[in-house]
């Protein structure tokens, strides 16, 4: 919103120092956003928040400079000299949509011949970034900038019967606006009609068959107060934001119409001769009587610590244009201009007066309180930890949008219909994540476009599921992924990373508050048949992990290797405080080594829960040394070599303890797995 | 005589080979060892020598033993600063890293902004991504239909539920939840319909809520004072600017002193020596009605600032797109 500086200072002597000024609205909340000469002149571009209406006009900024500066505001000369016929002689107004229009003041100017506007007029306009158009158009526009109220100006023989009706729009009914579209309006929609047809959308635009021309000679000036609910519901369903529209939907003063029409009408005058016919024309269906709020002089500083003298508050509000009755030593009763519709409770007239002696007077203290509960929830910490061992593992960290390509989506987690937003942004981005997995692969594929041949990736964040309920379930995740298309080629880079890599870095990362994890072969989608896993948690399914399925990637024109893994950090607060310190030996192993052959189909998992069945005394872990199947070994045969670690809590273990152990774990490995020794022989080390 | 020259010669250079100490400790054992040693079967043999040759004899094996065990001090001197002799090494090859990954950016900067706050006596507090519209805007005073509901645009679900577009729903379910004294800070994702070059339709926030009885509009200065020296370790300033909010009255702006020039003027802060870095003010007497607490009772202000934004102006990162491209190169530097 633009107004030259020249145009608020003929109400307010400002300071000489453009800078200053603009520094003087923009400490007190009427933000100068920017600056720049037009016609000659320095304009001030005001970014005005939406409670305060009574700032988007000339009159009330020079209204706030006054009262920041402490400052006489000087009057605005509306008046204007009335012919003897009266205006009720001539024309009517009926208001049927009474609770959508709760006044309507209309005014006649007769017999005007309407050319151009004067050029001082047409300078400012211009300077407010209005286009002149005509000298009654330009008059209606030149009084809402200075004084906020927007009229509208009809042409009175254009309306049937030269009368008024403020109506809702019938069932199917059309009208042409000023900018030359066909609207179609709705039922609800508020119309200013002749006795036939709309003739203006209420409070948005006029129409264009009874706007003013240069043939008009009769005209009907138009101060109304719409519903700001309606008003808006209307610019939104037509898609309309016009000047008119953006003041009545954050409110307009009720008191407005007047000063605003009989300005408008001299101004009209003046330029275009004619008569202003006798009176007005005033429906209101719903007066608005005067706000008064009871103000305790203590609560400003209670509020804002800070005692600001009640000579002080008095004469910030009085500058308003507030008045005050005092009820008590440190009573007041405040009554609120009509022009401050944002105003109506103790607390907004302590920011006024907080506003106006400036925010910056405030000391800087510290509040005494602290939070009983205090820190971070365990939820949070457990995903933190997390966070902390991924990246120790060697995973980069990504943030992904919470939304995504629903096709991308459904590659991953088939078996979910994602949630669609309702205005996407692009069909790209319209589904609610219901994987991590799917946005790890794109953002794999768009740094494989940039040339990096090998990466670790991990996200912790939300995925959204339908609920059972029709709602929405968010559920707190973490996913892991590698990828690799090329063996290393750079000084000090790991080995090749799989599938074993990922679950070690798992394992790892839970452990690290003592959860242990739990991995069982099972197969599933996006996953390699027979190179997938589960993880249980406590028994429950958490998540997956596996090698994405090679011909999956290749759809993707993802060309390489990757490794994906992704799981619920749901109900992770239980593990607080989890890990716990177990007694350790202080005395030495005994340590058994094994070296056996078994089928390739056997798993690591069955010799070592054989083992483990065994309970054999003082075994104190099961240690996987090596894999190997190749040329030494038969045929559809492997061997696994493996350790077993003694060791006691309470003494030195010797050679007795452990004598019967070769013997046994061979036999139970012969039955449990058709295992053979391979080396012939245990032996100590 | 002879003998004994052939023997030191065959003597010295076994120990010559030996590549061990216990290769030369078992020559030892052989050479002068006291139960088997070769020294000793000589002085055995002497005995049965004439008398007139002993002595001589017995010169020549003593000097024998003494060579011997020079020899052997001399080897076991050898093979010990072998052991600890190390290989040679290019030491200006470059350095081996530590094959570790890297966090977000935008989780550094998270966790240092909670890390303050908690210092301070601040709980963090989590809420839902989807939110209904009673908590993102009707319980925070912005009734449908009211203008203040365009200064965020918003994501909408089909179903109508939305994607919350500020953090603010945390301060709602925390207080509906529990009593004062809070004091909270609620980091997370937020959601604006708003694709350009300056915004991202997902950013971070964080916010914070005090309430209890006797908050002041000073406290909240000071609390953002404080937190700002923190977070950028610098003296700077703040300032406050009047504003709207539906949740806050009085409302303001917080301006901080340019933390690129000090205030002196710079493209970032446009020149103005100030960078605005987030809205706050007294919680509405209406928040405070729609959580069933009294106003008379209770007072607390409330703030909120922008991870992203935080995270650009500590690593002077100029794009706020880079945070959600996740590009190695733009990640691998934090
Ligand atoms: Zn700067």
């Amino acid at each position: 919103m633009r107004f030259p500086l020249s145009w608020i200072g003929q109400y307010v002597d400002l300071p000489a120092d453009e800078a200053a000024a603009a520094r003087l609205f923009t400490l007190s909340g009427s933000e100068v956003e920017g600056m720049e000469a037009v016609e000659g002149e320095t304009v001030f571009e005001f970014g005005i928040t939406v409670n305060r209406p009574d700032c988007m006009n000339v009159y009330g900024l020079a209204r706030e400079a006054s009262a920041l500066l402490e400052k006489p505001l000087r009057a605005i000369e509306a008046g204007c000299a009335e012919d003897v016929a009266s205006v009720s002689s001539l024309t009517s107004v009926t208001v049927e949509a009474k609770d959508l229009c709760p006044r309507y003041r209309a005014r006649l100017v007769t017999g005007a011949r309407v050319g151009q506007s004067p050029a001082w007029m047409q300078k400012r306009l211009i300077q407010c970034g209005l286009r002149p158009i005509n000298a009654v158009v330009d008059a209606t526009n030149y009084v809402l900038l200075e004084m906020g109220h927007p009229l509208h100006a009809f042409d009175l023989a254009a309306l049937k019967e030269r009368r008024i009706v403020v109506r809702r729009a019938r069932a199917g009914e059309k009208i042409t606006t000023l900018d030359g579209f066909e609207r179609k309006l709705g039922p609800e929609m508020l119309v200013i009609a002749d006795s036939e047809k709309a003739a203006a959308v209420a409070g948005v635009m006029g129409g264009a068959s009874t706007g003013v021309t240069m043939m008009t000679r009769d005209i009907l000036l138009e101060g109304a107060v719409f519903d700001p609910v309606n008003i808006r519901r209307t610019s939104k369903a037509l898609g309309m934001h016009t000047d008119a529209s953006h003041r009545f939907e954050r409110g307009v003063d009720f008191n407005g119409p007047e000063a605003a029409l009989d300005l408008c009408a001299r101004l009209i005058t003046e330029t275009c001769g004619g008569k202003v016919a006798k009176g007005t024309i005033d429906e209101i269906s719903a007066p608005k009587l005067p706000v008064t709020v009871a103000m305790r002089l203590d609560s400003v500083r209670k509020l804002i610590g800070l005692e600001i003298p009640p000579e002080k508050c008095a004469s910030i509000l009085a500058r308003l244009g507030f008045q005050i009755k005092k009820r008590g030593e440190r009573q007041w009763d405040v009554t609120v201009p009509s022009w401050r519709v944002d105003i109506s409770r103790e607390v907004d007239l302590v920011e006024e007066i907080v506003r106006v002696n400036g925010l910056d007077d405030l000391p800087a203290t510290q509040p005494r309180v602290v939070d009983p509960v205090g820190g971070r929830p365990s939820s949070i910490r457990a995903q933190e930890s997390l966070r902390d061992s991924f990246r120790a593992a060697g995973f980069t960290e990504i943030i992904q949008m919470s939304f995504g390509d629903p096709a991308m989506e459904k590659i991953v987690e088939p078996n979910v219909e994602p949630l669609r937003l309702a205005n996407p942004m692009a069909e790209t981005s319209s589904a609610l994540r219901t994987t991590l997995s799917a946005g790890l692969l794109a953002t794999a594929r768009k740094n494989r476009a940039r040339g990096a041949r090998r990466m670790a990736l991990f996200e912790v964040g939300d995925v959204f599921l339908p609920a059972t309920d029709g709602g929405v379930s968010e559920e707190p995740r973490a996913a892991l992924l590698f990828f690799e298309d090329d063996p290393a080629r750079r000084w000090g880079a790991p080995s090749e990373r799989g599938l074993l890599h990922l679950k070690g870095a798992i394992e790892e990362a839970f452990g690290r508050f003592g959860c242990q994890i739990e991995f069982v072969p099972e197969e599933s989608v996006p996953f390699a048949k027979g190179h997938a896993l589960s993880m249980l948690m406590e028994g429950s399914p958490v998540g997956r992990l596996g090698t994405v399925d090679p011909a999956l990637l290749e759809g993707l024109l993802l060309r390489g290797k990757a490794h994906a893994a992704e799981f619920s950090l749901k109900g992770m607060e239980r593990f607080s405080g989890r890990l716990q310190f177990k007694p350790f030996s202080k005395f030495p192993a005994i340590i058994r080594d094994f070296s056996i052959i078994v089928p390739t189909g056997v798993t690591w998992e069955t010799i070592k829960r054989t083992v483990e069945g065994l309970s054999l005394a003082h075994l104190a872990a099961v240690e996987l040394v090596e894999v190997y199947q190749g040329a030494e070994l038969p045929k559809g045969a492997k061997s696994f070599s493996f350790s077993l670690v003694f060791q006691s809590l309470d003494r030195t273990l010797e050679e007795k303890d452990v004598c019967d152990v070769p013997a046994t774990v061979e036999k139970a490995l012969r039955e449990a797995a058709g295992a053979t020794l391979r080396s012939g022989e245990s032996h100590a080390v | 005589m002879e003998s004994f020259e052939a023997l030191r010669d065959e003597w010295l250079k076994a120990l010559d080979e030996a590549q061990t100490e216990s290769e030369v400790l078992e020559l030892k054992g052989r050479f002068v060892g006291k139960k088997r040693g070769k020294i000793q079967d000589l002085l055995m043999q002497l005995k049965s020598a004439p008398p007139e040759e002993r002595p001589l004899l017995g010169q020549a094996v003593n000097k024998l033993k003494g060579d011997a065990e020079a020899a052997i001090e001399a080897a076991l001197k050898r093979v010990r600063a072998k052991r600890t002799q190390l290989e040679p090494i290019d030491v200006t090859l470059p350095g081996l890293r530590p094959n570790a990954g890297h966090l977000h950016p935008i989780t550094r900067v998270r966790r240092e902004i909670e890390d303050i706050f908690v210092s301070m006596g601040y709980a963090v507090a989590m809420g839902p991504e989807v939110e209904d519209p009673y908590h993102n805007f009707e319980a925070l005073n912005t009734p449908a239909d009211h203008p203040s509901r365009d200064i965020q645009d918003t994501f909408y679900l089909e179903g109508g539920l939305l994607l919350r577009t500020q953090t603010s729903p945390v301060q709602i379910r925390t207080m509906e939840s529990r009593r004062p004294p809070i004091k909270i800070i609620a980091p997370g994702r937020v959601f604006r319909r708003d694709d350009d070059v300056s915004h991202s339709p997902m950013f971070f926030q964080v916010e914070g809520l005090v309430v209890d009885r006797g908050i002041t509009m000073s406290d909240l200065k000071g609390t953002l004072l404080q937190f700002y020296r923190s977070l950028f370790q610098r003296d700077v300033n703040i300032r406050f600017r009047p504003s709207y909010f539906p949740f806050t009255e009085p409302s303001a702006e917080t301006d901080l002193s340019c933390v690129i020039c000090s205030g002196a003027g710079c493209p970032v802060c446009k020149r103005t020596g100030w960078l605005e870095v987030g809205g706050c003010g007294m919680v509405d007497p209406a928040v405070f009605a729609s959580v069933g607490y009294d106003p008379e009772e209770y007072s607390g202000f409330a703030f909120g600032l922008g991870i992203d934004r935080m995270a650009m102006l500590k690593y002077g990162i100029d794009n706020i797109k880079y945070f959600y491209e996740n590009d190695l190169a733009f990640l691998e530097q934090f």
